[in-house]
């Protein structure tokens, strides 16, 4: 899980050097956050040290808040 | 010569959304009444189905920014339109659905589609009313709770009466029929809405700010961070409610309120949403009228004292059901209140990208719930409680001697590069 972190926010400053010469910075910029959000909690949920899927599911389905 | 919008206009756009909100709710607040029916039906076993709702939640989290994206570039209208489709689609395949990968796959639609009806529904709302921003927000926030307690009991029946594929088809098709119905009527407004009521307590930008240069700001990132801080506590909040109950031994004391019976664990969940829904407007009102971090002050303040209140007394049944309702009630406004401080802070253009940009934070606040658990296995629900109670005091100190000052400051410069702008050029 540790790795799988580190190598995912290591994209954030190759993403810097993109958004620094895009055009499109924008939209680079949500699409980017999108993924590494999904990534990130793709990785909470499935990692070696994580919780399990089904207890991350009843918290979020607990909480019943937007 | 510009069209201007009837007075009545900004109130119908709001009603709109609200309704929209209401129909993408049970995609959140109904999973729980088909898992077990699903579960009867093809064994796969509760936690692999409740998988997909992890799914549907981070895909209706993480994605807001960029359907946001969309509604600020193409208007309210197809975004809207497209999330009602995508809701349709992904209950339909749900009543079809005979795979865990077609569930998943469902899941992944159903979180597209709740994620470009909520984030245009909120980001329409902080565009049409720029001086009752918290109202509006908080209205439309409220919606999504409103919607679930008026369908859950029929979609209960017709699980119990046809199934739970006519259930997932019938509601699913409806629910979707109407969004999309609903979207033609949604539009922004026909002018940028200025602002009619200045007040030092509601200061409002004059910049409409790009995503780029808001995420570039510190207090784009300190609002971010006060975000993932309260949120986190009304995470952890809402999974050691039940532990706690049962260790105080009131988890099955009966408690008779407002004419009901009921046991305080069961009372205090029920009371839970209710008091959420309700504070979402209610603060929402409060801010715009009292100031966005006085409020957030406030409510950060209850949270924590209505925690330490839980713990010191919490043994008493009726103790135990008030302060976690009003735990809630106070933890809820997080959804109106920084929406409307993002659009005060950043303009109306780009409204909706950006608060979907600080919508995001729930999902950052979702990667503590594993530190949560581990932390409430070693050393107890007290550990984790003390953590919400920190949390939240520091949320409120950082809104109201931190946020308050350094969104001032930056809003003033607001002013200065706004009468910059506008300053005719003198010629020689």
């Amino acid at each position: 899980m540790t790795i799988a972190t580190t190598l995912a926010l290591q994209s954030v400053p190759f993403a810097g050097l993109v958004f620094a010469r895009s055009k499109n910075w924008d939209l680079f910029a949500v699409a980017y956050l999108s993924a590494l959000g999904l990534i990130l909690t793709l990785i909470t949920l499935v990692g070696d040290a994580s919780l399990a899927p089904a207890d991350f599911a009843a918290i979020t389905e607990a909480l019943t808040t937007n | 010569m510009e069209r201007l919008d009837s007075p009545s206009a900004k109130w119908w756009q709001l009603a709109f959304g609200v309704l929209c909100m209401a129909m993408i709710a049970n995609l959140q607040y109904g999973w729980t009444l088909f898992v077990d029916p699903i579960d009867a039906k093809f064994h796969w076993g509760r936690a692999a189905i409740q998988f997909a709702f992890t799914v549907f939640v981070a895909t209706e989290t993480w994605l807001v920014p960029v359907e946001a994206w969309f509604v600020d570039r193409y208007g309210p209208r197809i975004v809207v339109c497209f999330g009602g489709v995508m809701i349709a689609l992904a209950w339909f395949i749900n009543s079809r659905a005979d795979s865990l990968t077609l569930l998943y796959a469902a899941a992944v639609i159903g979180g597209i589609g709740a994620g470009s009806v909520y984030g245009t529904c909120v980001g329409n709302a902080l565009k049409w009313f720029p001086h009752r921003r918290g109202l509006a927000a908080g209205a439309t926030a409220a919606g999504f709770g409103a919607g679930a307690a008026v369908t859950v009991v029929p979609i209960a029946k017709m699980i119990a009466s046809s199934g739970y594929q006519d259930a997932f088809l019938f509601f699913g098709l409806g629910q979707g029929a109407i969004v999309v119905l609903l979207s033609f009527f949604l539009r922004k407004p026909s002018l940028a809405v200025p602002v009619q009521r200045k007040t030092l307590r509601l200061p409002q930008t004059k910049i409409d700010r790009t995503p780029r240069e808001v995420v570039r700001t510190p207090v784009f990132w300190l609002m971010y961070a006060i975000f993932v801080m309260v949120a986190s506590g009304g995470l952890m909040a809402a999974a050691q409610i039940a532990p706690i109950a049962h260790d105080f031994k009131v988890a099955d004391v009966p408690v008779s309120l407002f004419g009901l019976q009921m046991a305080a664990l069961t009372f205090a969940i029920s009371l839970d949403r209710i008091f959420d829904g309700f504070g979402r407007p209610f603060f929402g009102y409060v801010s715009d009228n009292l100031g966005r971090e006085n409020t957030m002050f406030i409510a950060f303040s209850i949270a924590a004292a209505a925690i330490i209140l839980l713990l010191t007394y919490g043994t008493h049944p009726l103790v135990f059901v008030f302060s976690t309702a009003i735990y809630f009630g106070v933890f809820g406004e997080i959804y109106s209140l920084f929406p409307a401080t993002c659009g005060d802070t950043f303009g109306s253009k780009f409204a909706t990208t950006n608060a979907g940009l600080l919508y995001t934070a729930k999902g950052t606040a979702s990667f503590l719930v594993p530190i949560a658990s581990i932390i409430s296995a070693t050393y107890g629900w007290s550990a984790v409680f003390a953590i919400i109670i920190g949390l939240n005091v520091v949320a409120a100190i950082l809104a109201l001697f931190v946020l308050k000052p350094l969104r001032t400051r930056f809003l003033t410069e607001d002013e200065g590069a706004a009468s910059v702008a506008v300053r005719p050029v003198q010629l020689a």
